[in-house]
C-alpha cells in the first residue's frame, strides 16, 4: 500500500462526512473498545466498527469456526473452520484497516479477568449467548464507570440492543434478572439461568417459532435457532449505538429502553422501546 | 456435500422447514450491484441457502468502499467486485452456483441477465439503472427489491412485482411511459440532487450537501445504515421465495422505512396518495 496512515484513514472514511462532522469522525479515530464474543452479533460489529474507523478494538472468544456456525457469522468460511474465532477475526479486520490497533484474545471471560480485560476501554459491547457471562460483563464495565451496550436474539426474527451507563439502570435491573449482589456460582443464579433459556425457548413459540423445536431444545436435542437476518441486524443496530455514544451523541436506546427487533411484524419491525414497568423480562427478549 | 449443508443451515431449521429451506437452494437471485448494500445482501443470501446467486457489477474496490462494503478489503483493492463476491459466496458454501457479470446493466442487456430469475435486487446506485431493472423486471414479471440510503440515518426498501403499480410511479419518475432518451435519462438522474439537499433537514451536514451538489464531495453513507438496508433486502427476497400467507414481501407502494434517528427505527408506511417523493426518500 502506497498511502501513510493518515492518507488511508482519511481515504477510507471520506463517505462518513456529511453524516458525521470531521470532530467525530476524530472522536472514533480515539476510541478503544471491548468485543465479548465473536460470534453472528459480535464477529459482524467488530467488522462494522472496523470499517467506521474505530482506533482500537479488543475482541474476547474462547471458540473455534464449525460448519453450524456458518449460516450467520461473517468470518465463518470454508477457508476459516476449525481456526480460532479471535484469531480468524483479527486478521480479517487487518486485511480492512492495517492500521487498526488490535489485541484480540482466545480466552473465555470470567469473574476473575473480567476487570483486566475491560480496564482501559471507552466502551465494552457484549454479544455473548450464555447469561452468567453477560451478568458478569455488564457488572464489571459498570463497577469500572464504563458504558456497555448489551444484545438479545431469540427465534424467530426477534431481538434486543439497549446501551448501560454506569449512572443509569444496572443490566440485571432492566431486565428483571433476581440475581443482583449473588456471585455468578451461587446455585439460585445457576437455577434461574438454566430455567430462563427454557422459558425463553416457550415464549418464543408465542412470536411464531415451532413448538416442536422448543420442546427439542428445552431437552437438549436442538441448539438455538438464528439465521443472518436476526444477527447482522442485532449487529447493526449495536453499531449505530456505539458509535452515537462514542462520538457523544444521545444513543436512542439508553437503559431501560432497548431497541426491539421483530421482523416477522408486518407494520413496525424494529422500533425504540421504553418498556412498561420500568424493565423488560429477559425471557420475552 | 449434501450433509455439507445439513450442518451449514442447522440453525436456520426452526426458523424455516425443510421445505422451505429446499426452495432457497432451488432459486435463483440476481443482485445488480455488490457495493455498500449488494455485498451484505450477497453474503445474508448466501448464509440464508439461496443456491443460485447472479451478481452484476463491473466495478473494481477502491478505497473510498471499505467504509461500509462487506466485500471490500485492502488486499480487494483494483479487483473485480463481482469476482470478489464469488470467491466469498464458494467459500461460504462451496455448493453455491454463482455466475459472474463483469458488466454494466443497461438497455441492451437487461433482458437476458434478469429472465430466468426468481427475484431480482436492485442495490446499483444508478437512478438511470434502476429504472431499466424495475421495468425489466416487471415486464418479465420477476419481483424487483428496490433501496435506498440516504444522509444521515435513512434508508427505504420496496419490492415490486406484475402485480404492483410500476416503479416510476410510485417513486414519481418524470420518465414513465417514455423511452429512455438521453433527455429523460438527465431528468431522472437529478432527482438524486433533490435527495441530497432534502437530507439536510433530516441532520445531514449543510456543507455537505453543498460540496455533493457542486461535484466537490461522494454520496455520504456510513457502514450501520448500508448493512441494515441490505439486510432488510435479502430478507425481502427471502420472503418473496417462501411465500409465506403470514410473512408476504412489503410489495409497492408500501415502503420499509429506515430512520436510525426515529424512535420507529423501521416501519412499514402506506403512502398517502399512493405515491412516493423520491427526494424525500
Amino acid at each position: 500500500m502506497t498511502l501513510s496512515a493518515s492518507e488511508f484513514y482519511n481515504e477510507i472514511t471520506k463517505k462518513n462526512i456529511g453524516v458525521y462532522t470531521p470532530k467525530e469522525q476524530d472522536r472514533l479515530y480515539n476510541s478503544k473498545i471491548i468485543i465479548f464474543g465473536l460470534g453472528g452479533v459480535g464477529g459482524m460489529e467488530s467488522i462494522l466498527l472496523t470499517r467506521s474507523g474505530i482506533g482500537h478494538i479488543t475482541g474476547v472468544d474462547p471458540d473455534i469456526f464449525e460448519l453450524s456456525n456458518t449460516n450467520r457469522q461473517m468470518m465463518a468460511m470454508s477457508s476459516t473452520m476449525n481456526e480460532y474465532k479471535s484469531v480468524a477475526t483479527e486478521k480479517h479486520l487487518k486485511d480492512i484497516n492495517p492500521y487498526l490497533s488490535t489485541n484480540f484474545k482466545s480466552i473465555r471471560v470470567t469473574e476473575e479477568n473480567v476487570d483486566e480485560l475491560i480496564t482501559g476501554h471507552d466502551l465494552v459491547l457484549e454479544a455473548l449467548d450464555d447469561m452468567p457471562s453477560r451478568i458478569v460483563v455488564h457488572r464489571a464495565a459498570r463497577g469500572l464507570g464504563i458504558p456497555s451496550i448489551s444484545m438479545s436474539g431469540s427465534p424467530p426474527h426477534r431481538g434486543f440492543v439497549s446501551s448501560f451507563f454506569p449512572d443509569g439502570i444496572s443490566y440485571e435491573d432492566a431486565l428483571n434478572i433476581p440475581t443482583k449482589g449473588k456471585s455468578i456460582s451461587d446455585p439460585l443464579v445457576t437455577q434461574f439461568v438454566h430455567d430462563i433459556k427454557k422459558k425463553r425457548a416457550q415464549y418464543s413459540v408465542s412470536k411464531g417459532a415451532p413448538q416442536s423445536w422448543a420442546d427439542d431444545f428445552c431437552s437438549g436435542r436442538a441448539g438455538w435457532i438464528i439465521t443472518p437476518i436476526r444477527a447482522s441486524l442485532i449487529a447493526s443496530f449495536s453499531c449505530h449505538e456505539a458509535i452515537q455514544i462514542l462520538i457523544k451523541q444521545e444513543p436512542l436506546a439508553k437503559a431501560p429502553k432497548g431497541v426491539y427487533i421483530d421482523m416477522d411484524n408486518l407494520t413496525n419491525p424494529v422500533s425504540v422501546i421504553n418498556p412498561p414497568c420500568g424493565h423488560w423480562e429477559a425471557y420475552q427478549i | 456435500m449434501q450433509n455439507i449443508e445439513q450442518e451449514i443451515y442447522a440453525r436456520n431449521y426452526g426458523v424455516v422447514t425443510h421445505e422451505e429451506q429446499d426452495k432457497l437452494k432451488n432459486a435463483k437471485v440476481t443482485v445488480v450491484g455488490a457495493g455498500g448494500v449488494g455485498g451484505i445482501t450477497l453474503i445474508s443470501l448466501a448464509r440464508m441457502g439461496f443456491g443460485n446467486i447472479q451478481v452484476v457489477d463491473m466495478d473494481t474496490f477502491d478505497y473510498s468502499n471499505i467504509n461500509r462494503q462487506m466485500l471490500s478489503s485492502i488486499s480487494r483493492i483494483g479487483k473485480s467486485k463481482a469476482i470478489c463476491a464469488k470467491e466469498t459466496i464458494v467459500d461460504i458454501n462451496p455448493n453455491i452456483n454463482v455466475t459472474v457479470r463483469q458488466e454494466k446493466l443497461d438497455e441492451f442487456n437487461a433482458d437476458e441477465i434478469i429472465a430466468g430469475s426468481d427475484v431480482v435486487i436492485d442495490a446499483t446506485d444508478n437512478l438511470v439503472a434502476r429504472v431499466i431493472i424495475h421495468r425489466t423486471a416487471q415486464k418479465l414479471k420477476v419481483p424487483s427489491v428496490w433501496i435506498a440510503v440516504t444522509p444521515p440515518f435513512r434508508g427505504g426498501v420496496i419490492t415490486f412485482s406484475e402485480n404492483t403499480p410500476a416503479y416510476e410511479l410510485v417513486l414519481r419518475h418524470p420518465s414513465f411511459g417514455r423511452e429512455l432518451t438521453d433527455e429523460v435519462k438527465k431528468e431522472i438522474s437529478v432527482i438524486k440532487d433533490g435527495r441530497a439537499l432534502a437530507s439536510v433537514k433530516h441532520g445531514a451536514l449543510k456543507s455537505w450537501a453543498d460540496a455533493y451538489l457542486n461535484n466537490q464531495a461522494p454520496w455520504a453513507v456510513i457502514c450501520p445504515i448500508a448493512n441494515i438496508v441490505g439486510i432488510c433486502a435479502s430478507f425481502e427476497a427471502f420472503k418473496v421465495i417462501l411465500n409465506r400467507a403470514n410473512l408476504q414481501p412489503t410489495y409497492a407502494p408500501n415502503l420499509v422505512k429506515i430512520d436510525m434517528a426515529n424512535s420507529n427505527m423501521v416501519q412499514v408506511l402506506t403512502p398517502d396518495n399512493g405515491s412516493w417523493d423520491n427526494a424525500e426518500l
